[in-house]
């Protein structure tokens, strides 16, 4: 073997060490990323997003309302990705950041569920 | 065993709703394991440029599995998928990038000039820096357990993908057809196709999973990438059968090595699928069996190989050893010639000399000295005969026996030889007759011979008649079969005659039969080995037959007419 393939590999060897230690680092060791998670929402106070869809015609159509988080992992507790918490909301001064449901926020196969006393 | 890594028991569920667990496991598991294997083994065997390469593309294609799985296995945690998913492009250029420069490598056996490999890392270099910044993924997507990715960032890295297939064909096809040695533009191809491959597998099926994300097109789009792994084994394929055939990498791999390897790693691949106990215990007892068969299957094929690979060797050596004897025997036939031309000179000296002394020109002899002087003749004479039979077997060997051809009546020549060997006959005591068929005295048996060569074969036979019949008689026939166009020659006699097992070998070289060796202690056994190549010159025939020793024996010569 001669030296020159030696002295790139050990460059490239170093160069993917230098990423993977750097992201194992932010992700792993940080949680330094976001997180986006739908969570439980109350339409009778909330805007809340619901799937668009009928329980009659499809057998597998969840209609719970849900609101949208987006947080950086090392804030969210673990209910949180486990789809579990029964309320949750973002406290201040965190990274949390709560969507509800509106005309701009809607994606394709969703519909709002609007608190009573709001149009 | 996976329920304890469970993080996230909400990622898991949903993991088993989109694929069955056992495939993504067979599909990643199996071509990584294989693959480390195989460039481990190769590098073990040969360590050189071009295994180091594969050893790199091998490596790099396990840890893009291990990746792969990890980000499939978001239940681990989004932190270990979000890692993990993160260095999957980068790697996946590593190989691309290796898979080329290994291909270089195999065509050309060089290493990769300088300029191609600072273009490449060029090129895999904007990846190296997103993915270093975390730029190449945007958040983990909670719902759907997957990261989501930076559009523009990711679809990099299928460009340089698509750029790397396009050189890796380039390069074969220009080397192909640039290549003269039939055998090494088979092995290009062969590396190129399973390369070529390999890689097109991994990207069509990453770039359409890609593709279907971006437009929503199925619910399970990244179902599809695993389709993408099986481009390893293909080359894998290719490449082990590279090696078998052409020993490729230097690497002497019996075939049933591999095709062992390859049962026990498809057996070792069920343990993936299998559920229950006693489908896991039939499937041990399985691998068990492949195991020691496959051992005492290959053991008995190396032995066969490393008896064949002697048997090789014995006979290239053998193949040198004869080369050498034919120069050896060359030499000889010169020193042999050069030796008996030395000797001739004397001897006919001496046979010139005896002559004129017998013949009274040097004075009156006694009769004492005229018997001694005639000895001298009979001997001076039979050793120059022998001295002339050496020299044309030298002559023979060394190729440059001269053939001087002519029209001739071969009724004349045998005449010409009973006349100068008419003293012999008288002394023999033999009864002796000459006969022509046709008889007509006129008749005339042209042949197209060389006069002197002919003669000499003439000569030697009537008097090996003589020398070799004690008593009783000698018939010299000559029949004309003027439909076949052939002339016969034969000379019969009562003498010793040719015992069975004597007579296949005795024209050739150094053979005498043991009674001929009782009768006459000068013979050298060179006169009919001398005759038969004459003959065969003339594009005739010599043969002998008898009824077995003591019963006489017929010496016939056949020629064609001339024209």
């Amino acid at each position: 073997m001669n030296k020159n393939p030696a002295n790139l590999l050990i460059l490239i060897i170093l160069v993917l060490l230098a990423v993977i230690v750097y992201r194992y680092d932010q992700y792993v060791l940080k949680k330094n990323f976001l997180l986006n998670i739908a969570t439980a929402c109350d339409p009778s106070f909330e805007s809340c997003f619901v799937v668009d869809c009928s329980p009659e015609e499809d057998e597998e159509c969840d209609q719970t309302p849900y609101k949208k988080i987006e947080i950086r992992a090392s804030e969210a507790p673990m209910c949180l990705q486990e789809h579990s918490c029964d309320t949750f909301e973002c406290e201040p001064g965190t990274s949390c950041v709560a969507s509800y449901c509106s005309d701009d926020a809607l994606e394709e196969g969703e519909i709002c569920s609007m608190p009573p006393n709001q149009p | 065993m996976l329920n304890s890594l469970v993080q996230i028991q909400y990622c898991y569920e949903y993991l088993l709703n989109q694929i069955p667990i056992g495939l993504l496991l067979y599909s990643h598991l199996v071509p990584a394991f294989v693959a480390l294997a195989f460039g481990a083994f190769v590098l073990y065997k040969a360590k050189n440029l071009l295994s180091f390469n594969l050893f790199v593309i091998c490596a790099a294609f396990a840890i893009w599995c291990f990746l792969d799985l990890a980000s499939w296995f978001s239940f681990l945690g989004s932190d270990v998928t979000m890692f993990t998913w993160s260095l999957v492009d980068l790697f996946g250029l590593v190989f691309f990038f290796f898979s080329y420069y290994f291909l270089y490598v195999f065509i050309t056996k060089k290493d990769l000039p300088l300029v191609h490999k600072i273009v490449g890392m060029v090129a895999v270099l904007p990846t190296v820096i997103w993915t270093f910044l975390g730029m190449n993924l945007t958040a983990f997507e909670g719902n759907y357990c997957e990261a989501l990715e930076n559009e523009f960032v990711t679809v990099y890295p299928y460009y340089i993908e698509a750029i790397f297939i396009v050189a890796v064909i380039s390069l074969v096809v220009y080397y192909y057809r640039k290549i003269t040695d039939r055998a090494h533009k088979r092995e290009v191809l062969l590396a190129g196709v399973g390369i070529g491959l390999f890689l097109l597998f991994f990207f069509s099926a990453t770039l359409s999973v890609n593709l279907l994300v971006n437009y929503a097109a199925v619910e399970y789009a990244y179902n599809f990438e695993i389709y993408g792994l099986f481009g390893m084994p293909v080359l894998l394929i290719f490449l082990a059968y590279l090696v078998v055939k052409y020993k490729a990498f230097n690497v002497k791999l019996v075939g049933a090595q591999a095709l062992v390897v390859a049962l026990v790693v498809l057996i070792g691949a069920q343990f993936i699928f299998i559920q229950n106990s006693a489908s896991r215990i039939l499937n041990i007892c399985t691998l068990i069996a492949a195991l020691i068969f496959g051992y005492f299957l290959v053991k008995n094929v190396k032995k066969e190989i490393e008896s064949r690979e002697k048997i090789e060797k014995l006979a290239g050596d053998l193949k040198k050893a004869n080369t050498r004897l034919l120069e050896l025997d060359k030499q000889k036939s010169e020193f042999v010639s050069f030796a008996t031309h030395q000797l001739r000179a004397p001897l006919t000296a001496m046979k010139g000399y005896a002559s004129l002394i017998m013949e009274g020109e040097m004075g009156s002899i006694t009769k004492e000295v005229r018997e001694s002087v005639g000895r001298i003749y009979d001997s001076s004479k039979t050793l120059a005969n022998i001295v002339d039979d050496y020299l044309n077997i030298s002559r023979i060997e060394l190729g440059t026996m001269k053939y001087s051809f002519e029209i001739l009546n071969l009724k004349d020549l045998i005449e010409n030889v009973i006349g100068e060997l008419k003293p012999n006959i008288d002394r023999s005591g033999l009864a002796f007759a000459l006969s022509t068929n046709p008889a007509d005295p006129k008749e005339r048996f042209m042949i197209h011979a060389d006069k002197d060569k002919l003669k000499q074969v003439i000569a030697n036979l009537i008097d090996n008649s003589i020398k070799y019949t004690p008593k009783g008689s000698l018939e010299v026939l000559l029949v004309k079969s003027a439909p076949d166009r052939r002339i016969v020659f034969s000379v019969k006699d009562t003498g010793v005659g040719i015992a069975p097992e004597v007579m296949p070998k005795l024209f050739q070289k150094f053979i005498r039969a043991e009674n001929a060796n009782k009768q006459n202690i000068y013979g050298t056994g060179l006169g009919l080995f001398v005759a038969k190549e004459i003959v065969v010159a003339h594009k005739g025939r010599i043969w002998a037959e008898s009824d077995g020793e003591g019963k006489g024996s017929t010496f016939y010569l056949e020629l064609e007419m001339a024209v």
